[in-house]
Order: structure tokens, then C-alpha cells, then sequence
């Protein structure tokens, strides 16, 4: 089996729309899982320098999968231990969930294989 | 479920009482190629000394090689012999093995492991190979209401599943199939598939076949390729249900389009078996996380290896990484060598289907700006290679159709070695002699056997120790045993090595394998040491003991040699010979009762009629050789149907004389000149059931018109003018075609009866096993023949009638077996393999 590393990385600027409205963060923070590949995502590293806690949200095909909390001016790693397959035709993206008016840099770093 | 070898009340729960010597106790969990690898090298380091060792393997056999069940599924090789490890292997290496039997939980505090058995085993050192399954993507209708997955669909993993699809496969109302993914797996399922006649179509979701290892256009010339093999191919389609209600009756493809079919194999990639690890609370990624000494990380005693482990973030889905990774693993654990370490595998990939040639390893195309791709591409010849470069290393390669340069690539690319400034010179070899340049090239620990990890070294290193034959050299080092696709290169290095000077090998020459002699001189040792049985001469005459590859063989030339005096041994025979009868492609039998020279009475057939009624046998036939055949008899159903039938047995399986087709001759037809039937019915009355190296089919007919093809018939025999008759040998109408040659031309009918006994009886003591007349004959021609058979140039005539008379004067009839079964089992169903004892679930 021949496997492929991707990521989705950066570290970007946001803006707050309200803690129940998550945004895109950026348009290179979304990924089409092409036919015949499966794609597996395999962690989050996130940080936040905001003095809010913010939430990155996974979605697949624009429903959530995963949510990775990341506290006020501090940073996670989720080393995933369920590995879901992600089926070629989806869409991956990432978008950023904080409380409205605040503003700050998210660092994102998300880790996915596909064969 | 089923268990063996072990002693249930003795090693229940609880730590052994103390005071038992110093051994520890090891626990395997898998009993797959990983985990039954990695348990050999431990004993290799005298773990036997150390431990305790008891496995638990899911599957309820010994291990076995998974990588051949692709030649299974093709009938290329039989299951029963695909097993690395018998049960007796276990038995004799002191092991506990608990097969058909799962481990459910592990408890990492107390150590211990439960099965579902109701077992609770302990261990000091425990080692998960759990291995993957089959992946199943999700479509609609895939299972049944009830959860399992609906009659029709299969998955391609375990030699359960191999025989499921032969079975299915053969069934005479499947004719379609369609095999979900184009990667190698599935390729291997469709072509083994299309070798049972059935039509297959692969629907694969990428746009190109194997597209994980290779590109679009090396993916268009494989398509060309499968496409010859008559293997429909969709890509770019994904399945998204599974048609009809109780069964398979079809697929449906997204857009709309629906695939008629009768079996759908699911060959979609496969998933690590982890959800003990899980369970069990080990770190589990995509699989169970290991690090660089194969330890789960953060636990002491626990270590896992192969399919189901991740190491650095890779999951590997071949064998040549859990060799790596089973030595590493046992120098820990017996403390061989405590620096050992497994830092990942480079892995190129093979595709085993017979034809199309396909090698990849690497990347399938250029990746940097910079990166250089050499391409070449024939698709009229199905030939494609793509090669790419990057900082003067080679870091993938793509080869379709012509792998004469997969050695030396795959070491370019094992370990970045500088290429060639002529980048062509990767592609082809120009003015070397094939094969000895490509090998010279490969550096001393190049890998010629991924499977089994053989490097060029070890088997230089073999030819030099003196193995000087191809097979000496693969049987010490385990080169070319694991998928074979590397045999043509074991043999060119271990020509290379003994620089011209490799043996013959002799065992081309032996009559049979186990014994180091050939077919004379055998004969002589058997003579001289009066021996009388199978088992007697492999005491006396092999050196490694019993072998059942010889054991046909060796119990034919003695029934030829000793005639009554052979001492007979029925597991010396094959299973036709073990019960009378023809095994057919479902595992009924069939039944031929005698019928000499192709004639029958009323009362024979009426007979035939009434038995074929009271046992509802399914078809009654016709055969070539003018008999009438019952098929779908059951193993079981045997005794009772030859009783019923009451008629010897006419000898339509086994290595011996078979049969005497005739046609009507002089009475009835209107240009006969010999009564052949009379004289088929007595050579045929004369000659019933004796055993040769091949079978013997023979013919008589009135006139040279032939009518009963007596020209390609192993004896044939034609009436010609003035009441003379001739006599051909060597005549074959099979899967090879063959004139006879005229033997002799005699006057009346006692003397062919005399010269064909007597040829017949020639070919029985000279003729290599297995090895038909057509083949005999001409090697060791006709003239030959006829000065030791006609003319008695030798002066062994005398002595080749004696021992035809011996051997027709002990004839007894085999169906009589009925009566007095000679081993329990003889009529009892079997499957091909051993299942193990049932026992009782606790
Ligand atoms: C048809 C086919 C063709 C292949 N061809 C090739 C090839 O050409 N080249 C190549 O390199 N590789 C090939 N492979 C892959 C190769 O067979 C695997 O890489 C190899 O078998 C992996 O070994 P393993 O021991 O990790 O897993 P397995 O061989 O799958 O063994 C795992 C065993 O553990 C048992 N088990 C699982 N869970 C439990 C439990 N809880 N309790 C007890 N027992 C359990 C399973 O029943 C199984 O018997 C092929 C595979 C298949 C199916
Ligand atoms: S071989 Fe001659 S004798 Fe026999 S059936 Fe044919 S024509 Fe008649």
C-alpha cells in the first residue's frame, strides 16, 4: 500500500463571528479528496494567540467531524486515535469557530494520509 | 472453534507456580504470516530455552502463505499447499497453538490475555500480529437484514474466503462477476476468476487501474493488457449498491448504470485489526503505534508486528516489512541483540497474475520542478516504463511488460545509489548478454526475495557453501519461496555465483524427489534391499525421511515391480487412488464401472439405470473411452453405489491401464477385417487395473479407417489386410496430440496381446513418473522400442512377460473396498485440509 502525507497548514489572521457561527478561515484550508483515494486525517496541532478560547472545526462535505477546542493564548495536539476513512468525492475543510468581535492568529497544522 | 495441543485444566488463569523452571511466558495473538514469522526467528535465537510459547490464531489452521491465495483463487496452486507451518511444527517446537480461537481483551495491569473460549492466559512477554481485513466501502445493500454480508459477496483475505469464491465460482449458475477495485488485490481476484471461465468486470473508482502505484499512462498500457485477458474494466465508476434481495444479482454504479452479476469480491484496500488494541487501551492511530524496537509505545512487555502496526506513520500492507520488522522485534525480546532497530521500509510491489508483468516502487511521476521522469511506452506490446530522477537518485519506477530490470532498480531505489549518466541504460541493456549483466550489477546485500528477504549475499554465500544446484540454493536461503515472481532471478544469481559452473540439478533427474537416485537405479536398490512398501524404501533410501511429494511415485513402481508381493499403504496414494473414483471440481466423484472393449448387456444397463435412480445421480455421461459415467457421487455415497452396481470397477481415475475403445469391427460393419471388439474386450480383460506411470488408454479398430482413433491412443492396434494386425505406441489425443508409432506388424491376435503386455511393461519400468507414453516414447524411440520389445535385443523379454503375468495375475478388483474400508476415513467427507478436532465451547 503507497501512502501519500498531506497537510493543511498556516498560520492565519480571524475574525470572530460568534461562538456558533464557524467561518472559513482561509481558502487554502480546504481539500477535495479526489476518486479513488481514501484520505484519513491523523491530527490537529492548532494555536491560539487570542484571549478567547476558539474552535477549529473539521467538516466533511460541510458537516462537522471534528471539533478541536484551543484555550486562550495556548495550543493543542490531537494525535487522532479514531481513524475514520474519508471516501474519494469529499470535500475537507477547515473552518475557525470565536466569539464574535474577537480577533487573532490561528496556527493550524492538520495531518492526513491518503491511499 | 477448535484447539489443539494444549492441556485446558493445566494452563488456565493465574501465574505459574514458581519453582517451574525460568521460563517465561510469551503470548502470540495472530497466527498470521507476522506473528508465526516473528515466533521462528525467536526460536532461531533460542527462545525455545527461554520461553513459553502459546499462540491464539483466529483462522482454524496452522499458518499459511496469504500471498499464494492469489494462486489458489487461479488454480495455479492447491490450498493444501500453500502451508508454512504445520500443525505439527507447532507440536514438535513445543508450542501451545490455540487455533480458530480469538483473543477478545487484554488486561495490560494484570497480564493477561481472554479469549473466546472463555480462556485466561497469562504472559510475561505479549506480541499482537493481528494483521488487517478486507475493507469494505460503504454502499447500499452490501449487508443482509440480519448484518452479514448478502450470499454473493466476498472478500478477498483469508483461505476461507479463497475457497468460498472457488466454490461460488464453479457453480455452474455463475457466470458473472465484478470485482470492486483495480489495485493489485483485485486485479489478482479478477484474474483468478476469469481462470474458472467466469466473466469478469473490475470497477475501479480512480480514473486509471492501480493508481496508487503508478501513473495514468503506465495505467492506460495495464488496461490494454487486463482487457487481453478478457477482464472488462470501469474506472472512474464507484459502486454504490449491491442489487438483489437474498442474494447477489447485480451492481449499481453511480449515474445510474446497473451491472447485471452473480458475485461481487470486494477488493478495496484493507483496515488493521486493531479493535483489541483498542479496547484494550493501546495507543491505536491507523494502527497499533510501535516504535523503533516494534514495542507498543509506552508499554514494556507488549510488542506487535506486520499489518496491524504503525511505525513512524506508516502502515505497510506486504510481507518484506514484517520480515524486517520480526527480526528487530526478536532480537529484543530474547535480548539477541538489544541495539536492534527497524527504521521503516522502502516497498515496491509486484502484481502475481500470469502475463502481465508489473513492478512499481516509489513515486509514479514527477513531483518538483526539477524532478526528471524517463518514459518509455510500447502499448501495442503492453510494455510501459517510467522512471523518476531526482538529484541524480532514483526515487520511483513504474514497470509494465518487461521486468528484466526490476533488480536493479529496486536496489537503485532501496538505497539511492548514483545512476548512470546515460539514463537509457536504467531502462535496457545494450550489447550485455541479458540476466548476468542485471545481476552483476546488484550489489552484495541487494534483495533478490522480498519475500522471504534474501539478499544477493546470503545466496552467493549458499553456492559457495556448496549448494550448487538452483534448488539447493532456494531451499537453504527460502529465496523464490514466498510469491515466486523473483525465481528467474534466484536463478541467474546462483548461475552467477557458481560462474558456469552450476549443477544440473540432479533432482531433475530422481525418479522422485525425496530420494537421490534415478529411476534404474532405485529400481536396483529396491531389488537388492528387498524392500516391500512405500515406507520401507523411504527408511532405507531417503535421507530426509518420508516425503508426500514421492509418495505416489514410489507406490506405483513398487505395484509394477512387486505385483502381489507389494505391500500396500493407502496414504501412499493420491485421493483418486485412496477411493476408487474420479475427484470432480465440486469434490463429488464420479463413477465408471467396467465395461470391456465399449460393450455392455441389458442387464448391465438396466443395472446402471436402477443405481443411478436410487442415488438421484446427476448426470449420466458418456466417456471418450466408450463407458458410461454416474457423476455427483458423494465421498460418502461410494461404498453404497459400487454395491448397488455390483460391476468391477472400470478404472477411470489413477495412473494405470484404463480402458480399450473399439469400434464394431469385422461382424457388424461392412469393412472390418479383424474382430476388434473381441480382441479389445480380451486385452482389456487381461490387463484390467494394472498401475503405470501414467494413465494408459488404448484402442482396437477393425480396418484402417480407424474408427476407434487407434493412432492416438497410448497402445493402439489396427486390423489390416490378410488378417495381419498393426500396433502403435505412443499415440496421444489429450492436451497434446501425437501419432503413434508403428511398433510392429503381427499376425495373429495372441501376439499383440504379447507385445503390447510387454511394451506395456517396458514403459512401466523405464518410464519416469508421471511421464505418459507420448513423451516416453519418442525420448527413447521407436527403434529402440522395437529391438527390446520385438526383437529381443536385450534378452529381457522373457523376464518383462514374467512380470506383466505377475502383476495380471494379482489383480483384484478395488471397488471390492467396499467391504472392508482400509483406513476410517477412507469414505468419510473430508475437506482438502486438515480441520482441527472440534471441541466443546466452554
Ligand atoms: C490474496 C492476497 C495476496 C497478497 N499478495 C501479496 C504479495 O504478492 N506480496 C506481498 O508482499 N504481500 C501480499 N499480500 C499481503 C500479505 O499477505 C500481508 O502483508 C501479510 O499476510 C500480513 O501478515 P500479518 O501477519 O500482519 O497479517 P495476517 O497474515 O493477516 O495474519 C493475522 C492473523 O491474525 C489473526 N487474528 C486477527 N485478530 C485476532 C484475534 N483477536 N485473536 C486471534 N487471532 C487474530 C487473523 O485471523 C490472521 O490469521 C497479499 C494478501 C492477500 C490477501
Ligand atoms: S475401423 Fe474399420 S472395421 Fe472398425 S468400424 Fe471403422 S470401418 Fe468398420
Amino acid at each position: 500500500m503507497l501512502t501519500k502525507n498531506l497537510f493543511l497548514q498556516g498560520i492565519f489572521p480571524f475574525q470572530g463571528a460568534g461562538m456558533d457561527r464557524p467561518v472559513p478561515i482561509h481558502s487554502e484550508l480546504a481539500h477535495y479528496v479526489a476518486d479513488g483515494v481514501i484520505n484519513q486525517t491523523l491530527y490537529f496541532r492548532g494555536g491560539n494567540s487570542s484571549p478567547e478560547l476558539v474552535t477549529v472545526v473539521l467538516l466533511r462535505n460541510g458537516v462537522p467531524m471534528r471539533y478541536f477546542p484551543i484555550g486562550a493564548k495556548s495550543d493543542v495536539h490531537v494525535p487522532l486515535r479514531v481513524v475514520e476513512d474519508i471516501e474519494g468525492g469529499s470535500a475537507i475543510e477547515l473552518y475557525l469557530a470565536a466569539p464574535e468581535g474577537v480577533s487573532g492568529s490561528v496556527v493550524i497544522d492538520l495531518g492526513m494520509v491518503e491511499h | 472453534m477448535t484447539s489443539v495441543l494444549d492441556t485446558p485444566r493445566t494452563r488456565l488463569s493465574g501465574p505459574e507456580p514458581s519453582g517451574q523452571g525460568p521460563r517465561r511466558r510469551l503470548v502470540v495473538i495472530g497466527n498470521g504470516m507476522a506473528g508465526a514469522r516473528a515466533v521462528e526467528e525467536i526460536l532461531a535465537r533460542g527462545g525455545a530455552g527461554q520461553f513459553t510459547i502459546t499462540m491464539f490464531g483466529d483462522e482454524p489452521y496452522g499458518n499459511y502463505n496469504r500471498i499464494m491465495l492469489s494462486h489458489v483463487l487461479s488454480g495455479e496452486e492447491s490450498d493444501a499447499d500453500i502451508f508454512l507451518n504445520s500443525l505439527s511444527w507447532y507440536q514438535d517446537k513445543g508450542i501451545t497453538l490455540h487455533a480458530g480461537v480469538r483473543v477478545d481483551r487484554i488486561d495490560r495491569f494484570t497480564k493477561h490475555v481472554f479469549s473466546n473460549d472463555g480462556r485466561v492466559t497469562p504472559y510475561d512477554i505479549l506480541i499482537i500480529a493481528t494483521g488487517s481485513r478486507s475493507h469494505m466501502p460503504p454502499m447500499d445493500g452490501l449487508y443482509t437484514p440480519a448484518g452479514s454480508v448478502k450470499p454473493g459477496v466476498f472478500a478477498f483475505r483469508t483461505i476461507d474466503d479463497t475457497r468460498k469464491m472457488v466454490a461460488y465460482a464453479q457453480h455452474e449458475h455463475h457466470r458473472r462477476a465484478v470485482v470492486i477495485g483495480g489495485g493489485l488485490l483485485g486485479l489478482e481476484a479478477a484474474y483468478g476468476l476469469r481462470s474458472h471461465g467466469i466473466n469478469v468486470d473490475v470497477v475501479h473508482s480512480a480514473g486509471h487501474l492501480m493508481s496508487a502505484q503508478m501513473g495514468p499512462d503506465g495505467g492506460a498500457v495495464l488496461r490494454r493488457s487486463v482487457e487481453a485477458l478478457g477482464i472488462g474494466v470501469l474506472t472512474g465508476s464507484r459502486t454504490t449498491a449491491v442489487l438483489g434481495s437474498d442474494r447477489v444479482t447485480g451492481i449499481s454504479l453511480r449515474g445510474g448504470t446497473d451491472i447485471p452479476c452473480d458475485m461481487v469480491v470486494v477488493a478495496a484496500g484493507i483496515r488493521p485489526n486493531v479493535d483489541l488494541a483498542v479496547l484494550s487501551g493501546l495507543p491505536v492511530e491507523r494502527a497499533i503505534v510501535v516504535d523503533d524496537r516494534l514495542r507498543v509505545q509506552d508499554e514494556d512487555d507488549i510488542y506487535a508486528v506486520g499489518e496491524c502496526v504503525q511505525h513512524r506513520g506508516e502502515v505497510y500492507g506486504l510481507v518484506a516489512p514484517l520480515w524486517e520488522q520480526a527480526v528487530v522485534l526478536a532480537n529484543h525480546v530474547t535480548g539477541t541483540d538489544t541495539s536492534a532497530m527497524y527504521l521503516g521500509s522502502r516497498t515496491a510491489t509486484k502484481l502475481k497474475v500470469a502475463g502481465v508483468e508489473v513492478a512499481s516502487m516509489g513515486l509514479h511521476g514527477p513531483e518538483l520542478d526539477t524532478d526528471e521522469h524517463i518514459v518509455f511506452s510500447e502499448p501495442s506490446r503492453g510494455v510501459f516504463k517510467s522512471i523518476v530522477v531526482r538529484d541524480n537518485k532514483m526515487v520511483g519506477a513504474t514497470l509494465l511488460g518487461d521486468s528484466r530490470k526490476v533488480a536493479y532498480l529496486t536496489e537503485a531505489y532501496d538505497r539511492g545509489l548514483p545512476l548512470p549518466e546515460e539514463r537509457i541504460g536504467l531502462m535496457f541493456d545494450f550489447g550485455t548478454p541479458d540476466g548476468d549483466a542485471g545481476v552483476g550489477e546488484l550489489s552484495d546485500d541487494a534483495q533478490v526475495c522480498n519475500c522471504n528477504g534474501v539478499s544477493k549475499k546470503t545466496l552467493v554465500d549458499a553456492v559457495q557453501g556448496g549448494c550448487a544446484t538452483v534448488a539447493g540454493a532456494m531451499e537453504a536461503t527460502r529465496a523464490g519461496k514466498g510469491c515466486g515472481s523473483c525465481k528467474l532471478l534466484v536463478r541467474q544469481v546462483v548461475e552467477w555465483a557458481a560462474d558456469g559452473a552450476v549443477e544440473e540439478d540432479p533432482v531433475a533427474n530422481y525418479y522422485v524427489p525425496a530420494i537421490p537416485l534415478d529411476k534404474q537405479a532405485l529400481m536396483a536398490e529396491i531389488r537388492k534391499r528387498g524392500l516391500r512398501s512405500v515406507s520401507a524404501v523411504f527408511q532405507a533410501l531417503a535421507p530426509g525421511g518420508e516425503d508426500a511429494r514421492s509418495k505416489m511415485g514410489l507406490a506405483s513402481l513398487l505395484k509394477t515391480m512387486l505385483a502381489e508381493r507389494y505391500m500396500d499403504e493407502r496414504d501412499a496414494r493420491f485421493i483418486n487412488d485412496r477411493v476408487h473414483g474420479n475427484i470432480q471440481r465440486d469434490g463429488t466423484f464420479s463413477v465408471v464401472p467396467q465395461m470391456k472393449g465399449g460393450v455392455t448387456s441389458v442387464q448391465q444397463l438396466r443395472r446402471i439405470a436402477d443405481v443411478a435412480e436410487k442415488h438421484n445421480v446427476p448426470l449420466i455421461k458418456l466417456t471418450g473411452g466408450q463407458r458410461i459415467d454416474l457423476l455427483g457421487i458423494r465421498k460418502e455415497d461410494l461404498p453404497q453405489v459400487w454395491a448397488d452396481l455390483d460391476m468391477p470397477s472400470g478404472y477411470a481415475y489413477g495412473k494405470s491401464f484404463r480402458t480399450v475403445k473399439t469400434c464394431v469391427g469385422k461382424d457388424f460393419c461392412r469393412y472390418g477385417t479383424g474382430d476388434s471388439t473381441k480382441l479389445g474386450i480380451e486385452i482389456e480383460s487381461r490387463f484390467q487395473g494394472i498401475e503405470a506411470p501414467g494413465k494408459l488408454k488404448l484402442a482396437v479398430s477393425g480396418c484402417p479407417r480407424n474408427c476407434a482413433e487407434s493412432l492416438v491412443k497410448d497402445v493402439g492396434v489396427v486390423a489390416v489386410e490378410g488378417g495381419r494386425w498393426e500396433i502403435y505406441v505412443g499415440g496421444a489425443a489429450g492436451a497434446h496430440i501425437r501419432k503413434g508409432d508403428l511398433l510392429a506388424t503381427v499376425d495373429d491376435p495372441e501376439q499383440v496381446k504379447v507385445l503390447a503386455g510387454r511394451f506395456m511393461q517396458y514403459y512401466r519400468e523405464q518410464a519416469n513418473w508421471l511421464e505418459r507414453t507420448y513423451a516416453f516414447v519418442p525420448r527413447v524411440g521407436i527403434e529402440h522400442l522395437r529391438g527390446v520389445i520385438v526383437d529381443d535385443a536385450q534378452g529381457i523379454a522373457a523376464q518383462l512377460d514374467a512380470a506383466m503375468q505377475a502383476s495380471v495375475d494379482s489383480y483384484v478388483d478395488p471397488w471390492l473396498d467396499r467391504d472392508d474400508p482400509q483406513t476410517p476415513g477412507q469414505f468419510r467427507t473430508s475437506l482438502p485440509l486438515t480441520v482441527l478436532p472440534q471441541v466443546p465451547v466452554r
